[in-house]
C-alpha cells in the first residue's frame, strides 16, 4: 500500500483552531447532554489512527472479517453491560434514530386507528414521532405525572383501550433525573393481558442507574433505545435493543439500503462509533457500581453545599433518581441568565434539554413539573459526569454562589 | 471603562459589525440576542424582512464563533409582549398611533440588556444603533445624530438619561452604512450583504391585520365597522374598524372629495373616525407629558428643531415647561400635523461642524390640545 504523507496535525488544527475553549478552569456539569469521552475510547481512537481498524464489515476479505468480528464484540459488550446477552442489538446513528425506529418500526409505520400511551415528559426524539403519528391518524394518551414528573402504573393501565398497540415510557428523564416505574408498568400491563408493544427510551438510564435492560425485558418490555455519547463513547452511535418476539417480523426499517443489521438498518455500520460504544460499555462494566455510588455521593454533597450557602432554592425530583442529576430552581433568578453567568465563569450547565431551539426557554418537562410558569424560568439542571471530582463540585459551588448573587442583584427592583 | 461589554446582536449588519469592532479593539465582549417573538408559535414565515427568525441568530452566532467571544440567546418574549405588543394592540384599539420601536428601546431592549449586563458583570451595553454619544464642555454626556444621516436612529433614543449614556456604546454611529458593510465583507462574513430589516420587526403583513389577530387575546377586542364623520359630525362613509387607521392617514379612506381628506381624530368610544382636509389636521402646537431631557435638566423655555415622526425632516418650535411634567411646543413657522401617541423629539437647530446634531430629549404627544 502507498501512503501519502499528510500533516494530520495541520488538518486537525485547521478544523479546531478557532474554537478553542477559553482559558481557565472548566467544570463540566452537563453530562446528560453529553458525557466526557472515556479513556478507553481515546485509546481506541489512537489505535484506529494507527490503522488498527478493519474495513467494511460487509466485505468478504480479511479487512471485512476483522471489522465484523470487532463489531460483534462491541455488540456483546453493550448487551453484557445491560444484562441481556441474548437480546438483539441494532446499531443506529444515535439515540434519536433508535427512538424513531422503536416507535415506527414495530408498528410497520401504520398509525391510522392506533392508540398509543406515553408520558408528557418524553424527549423530543419520542414526542415528535408521536406528533407525527397523530397526524397520520393515531390517538395518543398521555399518562398523568406527579409533581416529580413521575407516572404510575395504575394511571397508565387506566388509559388502556382495545385499540392500544404501543406504550412508550422513558426509563429515566434527562432533565429531572427521575426514574419511571417502567418495570412495574410493563408487569401490570402483561398481567392484564396487554399484547401490544411496550418500548422505552433508555438513553439516560445507562451508566447512571443500576437498572438493567434485562429487568425491563423480563417484565415484558419489547425494545429500548440507547445512545453512545451519553456514556462517554463517540456521538453518532446508538442502538435499538429488542427481545426476539413475533412483532419483529413486521419491522419496517427507517433507513433502507444494504442488508446490514439483519435488515433492520441499512448502510455501512459506523464501525468506529460502534467500537467506541463497545469500549465504553466494557469500561463501564468494571466501574458502574463504583461510579453510581460516587456520583450519588457527590450529587448529594453538591446539594448540601448549595442549599446551606444559598437561600431560597427549590429542588425538583424525588427518588428513585439517576445518580447524577440535580434540578434546582433559584428564586428571583432567571435560569438562562444563570447558565450564561456560570458559563462565563467556566461552569457548564443547562436549563433543560440541549435539543431545544438554542434559546434559553422553559422546556416542556419543566413546565410539566413546575406549574408556576414564573418558577419554571428559575430552573437550572446540573448533571455530574463520570469524571467529576469533589474539587470540581467545591469550585462549582463557589461559582454558583457568586453568580446567583449577581443575578439576584441585577433583577432586584431599583 | 471596565472589563465586560454586553453587545446586543440582532444578526443584522450593524449589530454584527458593532460586536466585531469592539472585540477587535480588545474589549471583553459578550454577544446577546434577544428572542422577542416566536415565529413558530405565531404562524409567521421566516422571511428575511423581519427579525427573530432562527436564521437571523445564525449570523450573529457565526460572528461570535469566528471571533471567539461568548454568545447567548435570551428569551425576552414575556417582556416584549408586555412592553411592546400589548401596548401596540391597545393603542390601535384606542385610536392612538403607537410606535413600537420607541416602546422597545425605552422599555424592553435597554432595560433588559442592562439587567443582563449587571447579571454577567459587564459595565456597558452596546448596540448597532446609528447615533453618537459625546462629552460636552460642561462634562455632561449628550446624544448626537449619526454620521450617516440617512440611517440616523437617534429619534428612538430620546429617552436616554445621563446614566444610560454613561454606560452605553454605539460603535457604528460614527460610520456610514457602506463602510460598515465593507468592514464585514473584508473579513469574509456573508452577513455583509444581508438585506435591511424594514418596518416593525414583528408585524408580517399590515399593522391592522396584526392587531385583529392579536386583539382577541388582548384586553378589549376589535370593534367592527363604524362611521366616518366630517368636522360637523355628518356621516361621510364607513370605516373598516378603527385599528386599520391612524391620525394623519390619507390613503384607504374610500371617500371622494375635491381635496384629499385626512384622518383627524379616532374616537374609540363612539367607534367613529373624523376626517378633514389638511388644514384641519395641522396644529399650531402640541403638549407632551413626561418629557425626557438627556441633560437631566428641564429647559424652561428654548427654541429647538422638532421631529414629529421618525422620518420627519424637523421643524423649528419654541419649548416651554408647563410644570407637572408637561411641556408645550409651539411651531415657529407653518403649522404641522401631529399624531397623539407618537413621539416628538427635540434637536439643537444648529448642526455641529461634522454635520451631526445634538438631541435634547423628547416625549409622547398628548391628546391634550394646545390652545
Amino acid at each position: 500500500m502507498l501512503y501519502e504523507l499528510i500533516d494530520i496535525s495541520l488538518v486537525i488544527s485547521t478544523l479546531l483552531d478557532k474554537h478553542e475553549m477559553p482559558q481557565g478552569r472548566h467544570i463540566y456539569l452537563d453530562a446528560n447532554a453529553s458525557a466526557t469521552m472515556r479513556q478507553s475510547v481515546g485509546a481506541l481512537l489512537q489505535r484506529s489512527a494507527n490503522g488498527a481498524l478493519g474495513a467494511n464489515p460487509s466485505s468478504v476479505h480479511a479487512g471485512g472479517r476483522k471489522a465484523r468480528a470487532d463489531l460483534r464484540k462491541a455488540r456483546e459488550a453493550i448487551l453484557n453491560l445491560l444484562g441481556a446477552p441474548t437480546a438483539n442489538l441494532v446499531f443506529t446513528s444515535g439515540g434519536t434514530e433508535a427512538c424513531n425506529m422503536m416507535l415506527t418500526g414495530f408498528l410497520g409505520a401504520r398509525f391510522d386507528g392506533v392508540h398509543i400511551i406515553s408520558s408528557p415528559v418524553e424527549h423530543a426524539a419520542v414526542n415528535e414521532v408521536l406528533l407525527k403519528a397523530e397526524k397520520h391518524g393515531a390517538e395518543i394518551s398521555y399518562a398523568a405525572i406527579d409533581d416529580s414528573g413521575r407516572v404510575n402504573a395504575d394511571n397508565v393501565f387506566s388509559l388502556l383501550q382495545d385499540t392500544t398497540q404501543l406504550v412508550c415510557i422513558m426509563t429515566a428523564n434527562n432533565e429531572t433525573g427521575v426514574i419511571q416505574p417502567v418495570v412495574e408498568i410493563a408487569k401490570m400491563l402483561r398481567e392484564k393481558s396487554y399484547k401490544g408493544l411496550i418500548v422505552s427510551d433508555f438513553t439516560q438510564a445507562i451508566g447512571k442507574s443500576d437498572i438493567q435492560a434485562s429487568d425491563l425485558f423480563e417484565a415484558g418490555v419489547d425494545a429500548i433505545a440507547v445512545s453512545g455519547h451519553k456514556v462517554g463513547a463517540l456521538s453518532g452511535i446508538g442502538a435499538l435493543i429488542y427481545q426476539s418476539s413475533e412483532t419483529c417480523r413486521l419491522f419496517d426499517a427507517l433507513i433502507l439500503g444494504g442488508p446490514q443489521e439483519k435488515g433492520f438498518r441499512g448502510g455501512t455500520e459506523n464501525l468506529l462509533g460502534a467500537l467506541s460504544f463497545g469500549a465504553a460499555a466494557t469500561e463501564l462494566q468494571e466501574k458502574l457500581e463504583e461510579e453510581l455510588i460516587s456520583r450519588k455521593y457527590l450529587r448529594e454533597f453538591f446539594w448540601q453545599q448549595l442549599s446551606s450557602s444559598i437561600s431560597d432554592l427549590k429542588r425538583y425530583g424525588s427518588e428513585p433518581l439517576l445518580s447524577n442529576t440535580l434540578l434546582i430552581g433559584f428564586s428571583a433568578c432567571n435560569g438562562g441568565d444563570l447558565v450564561a453567568a456560570f458559563d462565563l465563569s467556566g461552569l457548564a450547565s443547562s436549563t433543560g434539554s440541549a435539543c431545544s431551539s438554542g434559546k434559553q426557554g422553559v422546556s416542556e418537562t419543566v413546565k410539566a413539573i413546575e406549574p408556576d410558569a414564573a418558577l419554571g424560568k428559575e430552573v437550572v439542571r446540573f448533571s455530574l459526569d463520570w469524571c467529576t471530582t469533589k474539587a470540581d463540585i467545591e469550585a462549582a459551588v463557589e461559582i454558583i454562589k457568586n453568580c446567583v448573587y449577581s443575578v439576584r442583584e441585577s433583577r432586584a427592583v431599583a | 471603562m471596565s472589563d465586560k461589554i454586553v453587545v446586543a446582536m440582532s444578526g443584522g449588519v450593524d449589530s454584527c459589525a458593532a460586536a466585531l469592532m469592539l472585540h477587535e479593539q480588545g474589549h471583553d465582549i459578550v454577544g446577546v440576542s434577544m428572542q422577542v417573538w416566536d415565529y413558530r408559535k405565531n404562524g409567521g414565515s421566516s422571511s428575511r424582512a423581519t427579525c427573530c427568525a432562527p436564521s437571523d441568530f445564525d449570523d450573529a452566532r457565526t460572528i461570535a464563533d469566528e471571533a471567539g467571544f461568548p454568545y447567548y440567546v435570551f428569551d425576552f418574549e414575556d417582556s416584549f409582549r408586555e412592553g411592546v405588543i400589548t401596548p401596540f394592540v391597545n393603542s390601535y384599539l384606542q385610536g392612538l398611533t403607537p410606535n413600537p420601536c420607541l416602546d422597545c428601546n425605552r422599555k424592553v431592549k435597554f432595560k433588559e440588556l442592562r439587567q443582563r449586563a449587571k447579571a454577567l458583570g459587564a459595565s456597558h451595553v452596546a448596540t448597532g444603533h446609528y447615533a453618537q454619544i459625546r462629552e460636552c464642555a460642561d462634562g455632561k454626556l449628550a446624544l448626537f445624530t449619526s454620521k450617516d444621516s440617512a440611517k440616523d436612529q437617534s429619534y428612538f433614543l430620546y429617552a436616554m438619561t445621563q446614566s444610560d449614556l454613561a454606560s452605553t456604546l454605539f460603535p457604528v454611529g460614527h460610520l456610514e452604512k457602506p463602510a460598515i458593510r465593507q468592514y464585514l465583507d473584508d473579513k469574509g462574513f456573508s452577513v455583509a450583504s444581508k438585506a435591511e430589516s424594514q418596518d416593525i420587526c414583528f408585524v408580517g403583513s399590515t399593522a391592522g391585520a396584526f392587531v385583529e389577530k392579536l386583539a382577541t387575546s388582548a384586553e378589549g377586542s376589535v370593534q367592527g365597522t363604524g362611521d366616518i364623520l366630517d368636522g360637523s359630525g355628518d356621516k361621510l362613509g364607513e370605516h373598516r374598524g378603527i385599528h386599520h387607521y391612524t391620525v394623519g392617514q390619507r390613503k384607504g379612506l374610500g371617500l371622494s372629495n375635491p381635496n384629499p381628506l385626512y384622518v383627524l381624530n379616532i374616537d374609540a368610544g363612539s367607534n367613529a373616525i373624523t376626517v378633514g382636509e389638511k388644514g384641519n389636521l395641522e396644529k399650531a402646537g402640541f403638549i407632551i407629558n413626561d418629557a425626557n431631557w438627556t441633560s437631566g435638566e428641564i429647559p424652561s423655555e428654548m427654541r429647538a428643531l422638532v421631529k414629529l415622526r421618525y422620518r420627519h425632516a424637523g421643524v423649528p418650535c419654541i419649548l416651554t415647561d408647563l410644570g407637572d411634567g408637561r411641556t408645550q411646543a409651539v411651531f415657529c413657522d407653518d403649522w404641522s400635523a401631529v399624531s397623539p401617541g407618537q413621539a416628538a423629539v427635540f434637536y439643537k437647530e444648529q448642526e455641529e461642524d461634522d454635520g451631526s446634531r445634538q438631541i435634547f430629549g423628547g416625549g409622547i404627544i398628548s391628546k391634550e390640545e394646545y390652545v
